[in-house]
């Protein structure tokens, strides 16, 4: 039955002639695994185009919903993580397979006559390649793409005469916007692809016409091999470790959550993703008017020597032993590129006001005064000191072992100019004597303590720099670290009215922030209606003295120490805190009114989420917007307990850890409980509190994207990871495993029909080999 | 050969007996008739595919002013980084957009409003107050308090965006403008 189908398709479709085309390939000298990165080049390029239109079921190219749409695949979609992981680490293998395939080729001298057009092809194709990734990191509108994009499109713009508009075409317009994620969608989903597919048909018919170079030695010219099954199968093996190593890859190292773009953001300092690293730092030493030359020029240069390669290396020479400058010239390139990689990824990018420089206690006052005036001046912005600061001017770890004289130095200070008329440093001529003398001081006892000479990596340390931890996690998928919250602090008087409150069934009848019952009046508000704390105490030991035909029993057996308490609990029952948000709040506002978890105590509960309830934040980021932000009343990583007079609680609650009432194991639970702190801000309960918190979100004091981002901060303070992937659908290390059994398995039996294939050989020696 | 007949009839521009030749001249003729037939097509298809993509990206929104606050909100001296909503238009997209401006106050009457934007290559940059200068992370350039260039590879001074005071509040319009040259020149 299926043969008379084939043979009657075949009649009408020559696909006997395309297979027997595609497939009867001689390889002179034989398959080998060196062969193998093309074909599995074209299997990677197929996980990106299928996942790539996957994600395109729930991906939505708007700045409003673009982020939510891809963390909702994320986290929300059984297998999404999946899907969007191996698109993620599917184009960085794609990358680093290009370069291996381009050195394989090269090596082989396989760009040479009359190769030469599949070799161009094959430039054009890294380009496209690098083209597809710098579009497709837009798209997510998270901070590490959105200012990628910023700043890459601003590059494009320094192209001499021309630049102004390539900008502005890749952007749509003058700034980052809808228009340009709508841009960048399209020449990620389907120009470039479209070109892409195109041209590696293009380029395997051009390698076709001539076949494999085959190898240099004359020798290994003998053997012969099969396109199929023989180089197919040695493909396939390849192809499998590669596709066990991105399942790998997607189940334990997610890829990086940012947080949403913030276009208001002035603590990240951007840095590329790896494969533009290089590019990057090598762009520093291009400064001021050379700033073309580093961001046009270099690329240009480097385009020409690979594209031109086979016209001005005209060696007829194959083996690699006889074209010693051609390797040398290779080497150099591939050496250049690996170091600038490694040092653009250890470099410090830019500084913030909350970069401080360590100094040893033993130092003498000068010194310290010293140490503290060089940040507070703003040198940390330029200059490292002991891993922290920028690397705009010269590292300064070492300046003490230098040399400079301390008259030299104060001139340097000074008036930079006189030293160098084309340096970038300010004059601090503004400073007094006694200033500069400490700041000599300081950099005086820089040096000798083995500080490395170049810029380190920067670490998650508070006072570190300004670079959010853009690289991937492992995933946490599952593994909720048990946390237990101790009670802290002497519960205050309200909370424990709250409790006897709570435990005195009082909700039968009255309701308090949603919950209860309606028999008696609801009392969510109660502290705002003016009662003095002698009516309600009387309320509760007796309400019929105010009501004689009240239905409320007497509670005078509670005693006055816990009526007291509950009158102070009833006090602080505010309700809404008087501000109008309806107004303020941007359209997208959802205006759910209740939250669905345990109501927070005391904060305004009728009001509203913010927009950043629906946004997944990046505790690193939130990190520093808390530094910045939260930390003088919440303490250093939430912990402290600030005196706060005036209120009950005597202290700033703290928040790592949190309240057990506000805290909550599932992330969209906890987030949405402190995101009405966050947005409404909240006065704490007590006769004169000090502090009160503001509201970050009404007041317009923090976006709602930099509300996320603390919110996932303080959530990660409290073991819960704000991205946690709540439908996983199989959990990641399983279907890992999974994945290991089947190829596991597939190998297994492979291994088991070899060795029956070996025993038959054995058993008739006379039958033919192979 | 096939070769030398073609010439031949080129020659004689009339058809021949040979079964399957048509005479050169009609051939070409049609040829002719293809390509400047596709011309129209090709033009009158791409001439639109450049235009839609290219004549909308230098339009300059209208700038509005724009509420910041009461002008008794902000406190005298040191600049304060205010960040104020705006209702943005563009293309077919018209939403409110949380912007922030610099805004420094000499009295109750004079106003220096400074765009957040560095002048170099577009980052944000911050006020460090002790060293009274405005600081960009990303290369270094540094401001006064007056926007002036003190150092790194700003070309310009930092943009200002006009205000003004109505009835006791503060209106800035925000405006965009071209980093990375000498000029101020707006764009958006």
């Amino acid at each position: 039955m299926a043969s008379k189908f084939t043979r009657w398709f075949g009649e009408r479709w020559p696909f006997k002639a395309v297979t027997e085309w595609s497939l009867n390939e001689y390889i002179p000298g034989g398959d080998s695994f060196w062969y193998c990165f093309g074909a599995t080049m074209i299997f990677v390029f197929a996980i990106q185009v299928i996942t790539g239109i996957w994600q395109l079921f729930f991906y939505v190219p708007t700045v409003d919903h673009a982020y939510q749409s891809v963390t909702y695949l994320r986290r929300q979609v059984p297998l999404g993580w999946f899907i969007h992981g191996l698109h993620y680490w599917g184009s960085n293998v794609f990358i680093l397979l290009v370069y291996i395939h381009a050195l394989r080729v090269f090596i082989w001298g396989a760009y040479k006559s009359p190769r030469q057009l599949t070799w161009l092809a094959g430039v054009l194709l890294l380009m496209l390649v690098m083209a597809l990734s710098f579009t497709g990191a837009l798209l997510p509108w998270d901070e590490l793409g959105y200012w990628a994009a910023e700043v890459g499109t601003s590059i494009a713009g320094t192209v001499p005469v021309i630049g102004f508009f390539i900008k502005a075409f890749l952007r749509g317009g003058a700034a980052m916007s809808q228009t340009s994620l709508s841009r960048f969608f399209i020449f990620h989903v389907a120009i470039l692809p479209g070109i892409l597919a195109a041209l590696i048909v293009f380029h395997l018919v051009a390698f076709r016409q001539f076949g494999s170079v085959g190898p240099w030695d004359p020798k290994k010219l003998n053997k012969t091999g099969l396109f199929w099954p023989d180089q197919i199968f040695k493909d396939l093996i390849v192809i499998s470790i590669v596709f066990v190593l991105l399942v790998g890859l997607a189940a334990f190292w997610r890829a990086p959550i940012t947080g949403p773009a913030d276009p208001l953001d002035n603590i990240i300092t951007p840095k590329p993703e790896w494969q533009f690293l290089f590019l990057y730092q090598f762009l520093k030493l291009f400064k001021g008017r050379l700033e073309p030359v580093g961001t046009v020029g270099v690329p240009l240069v480097l385009f020409l020597i690979l594209f031109f390669l086979p016209f001005y290396d005209r060696n007829k020479q194959q083996s690699p032993r006889r074209r010693i400058f051609a390797m040398a010239g290779a080497g150099a390139l591939i050496a250049w590129f690996i170091t600038y990689t490694i040092l653009g990824y250890l470099s410090n990018p830019g500084a913030s006001l909350t970069s401080k420089v360590k100094v040893s206690a033993k130092a003498s006052a000068g010194v310290k005064a010293g140490a503290k005036l060089f940040s507070s001046q703003g040198c940390t912005a330029c200059h490292t000191v002991n891993g922290s600061g920028g690397d705009i001017g010269p590292n300064l770890s070492n300046e003490g072992a230098k040399g400079h004289s301390i008259p030299w130095l104060t001139q340097q200070i000074r008036d930079p100019k006189s030293h160098d008329p084309s340096t970038a440093m300010p004059a601090f001529d503004s400073l007094s004597d006694k200033q500069v003398q400490n700041l000599v001081d300081f950099l005086e006892s820089l040096g000798g303590s083995g500080a490395a000479a170049s810029p380190e990596k920067s670490t998650s340390k508070p006072k570190k720099p300004a670079e959010p931890k853009t690289t991937a996690e492992p995933n946490k998928t599952g593994e909720q670290s048990a946390q237990k919250l101790q009670m802290s602090q002497a519960l205050s008087l309200a909370q424990k009215g709250k409790k006897i409150f709570d435990s005195q069934s009082c909700l039968e009848c009255h309701t308090v922030n949603g919950k209860g019952g309606n028999i008696g009046p609801n009392l969510s508000d109660e502290g705002t209606k003016g009662y003095s704390d002698k009516w309600l105490t009387v309320q509760i030991q007796n309400p019929k003295v105010h009501v004689p035909g009240s239905i409320m029993p007497s509670f005078s057996s509670l005693g006055d120490q816990k009526i007291n308490e509950v009158a102070a609990y009833l006090q602080s029952l505010k309700g809404s805190s008087g501000q109008n948000s309806g107004t303020k709040d941007p359209p997208e506002d959802p205006q759910t009114s209740l939250p669905d978890g345990p109501n927070p105590s005391g904060a305004a509960n009728r009001k509203s989420y913010g927009r950043a309830v629906y946004l997944v934040g990046n505790p690193a980021h939130g990190k520093l917007l808390f530094d910045k932000w939260c930390q003088r009343c919440h303490g250093q990583d939430g912990k402290d307990n600030i005196p706060n007079p005036g209120s009950d609680d005597g202290t700033v609650p703290p928040l790592n850890p949190i309240d057990r009432e506000i805290y909550n194991n599932n992330p969209e639970t906890f987030a949405r409980n402190i995101d009405l702190y966050i947005q409404h801000g909240s006065v704490p309960a007590g006769p004169h509190p000090e502090k009160d918190m503001l509201a970050f979100g009404d007041d317009l004091l923090l976006t709602q994207e930099m509300i996320s981002e603390v919110q996932a901060y303080i959530l990660q303070l409290n073991g819960v990871d704000r991205a946690e992937i709540m439908h996983p659908g199989v959990k990641p290390s399983i279907f890992f495993l999974i994945t290991l059994i089947a190829f596991g398995s597939a190998v297994l039996i492979i291994a088991i029909l070899w060795a029956c294939k070996k025993e038959k050989e054995e058993e008739s020696p006379n039958s033919p080999q192979e | 050969m096939e070769g030398n007949h073609q010439k031949e009839l080129a020659n004689k521009c009339t058809g021949c007996n040979c079964p399957g030749h048509i005479p050169v001249d009609r051939r070409g003729l049609l040829k002719r008739f293809v390509w400047v037939l596709s011309t129209p097509l090709t033009a009158l298809m791409v001439w639109p595919l450049i235009q839609t993509i290219v004549s909308t990206i230098f339009r300059l929104p209208k700038a509005v002013y724009t509420k910041v606050g009461p002008v008794k909100s902000f406190t005298s001296g040191q600049p304060g980084l205010s960040n104020f909503e705006f209702v943005e238009d563009v293309a077919y997209l018209h939403s409110t957009k949380l912007f922030d401006a610099w805004v420094i106050k000499h009295s109750d009457t004079k106003f220096t409003v400074f765009s957040p934007i560095c002048t170099h290559l577009g980052c944000r940059f911050d006020w460090y107050p002790q060293a009274k200068k405005f600081i960009c992370p990303c290369h270094g350039s540094v401001f006064s308090i007056d926007g002036k260039v003190l150092g790194g590879p700003a070309p310009r001074p930092l943009d200002t965006l006009p205000w003004k005071i109505e009835n006791g509040d503060l209106y800035v319009k925000w405006e965009r403008f071209r980093v990375g040259i000498p000029s101020k020149i707006r764009v958006g």
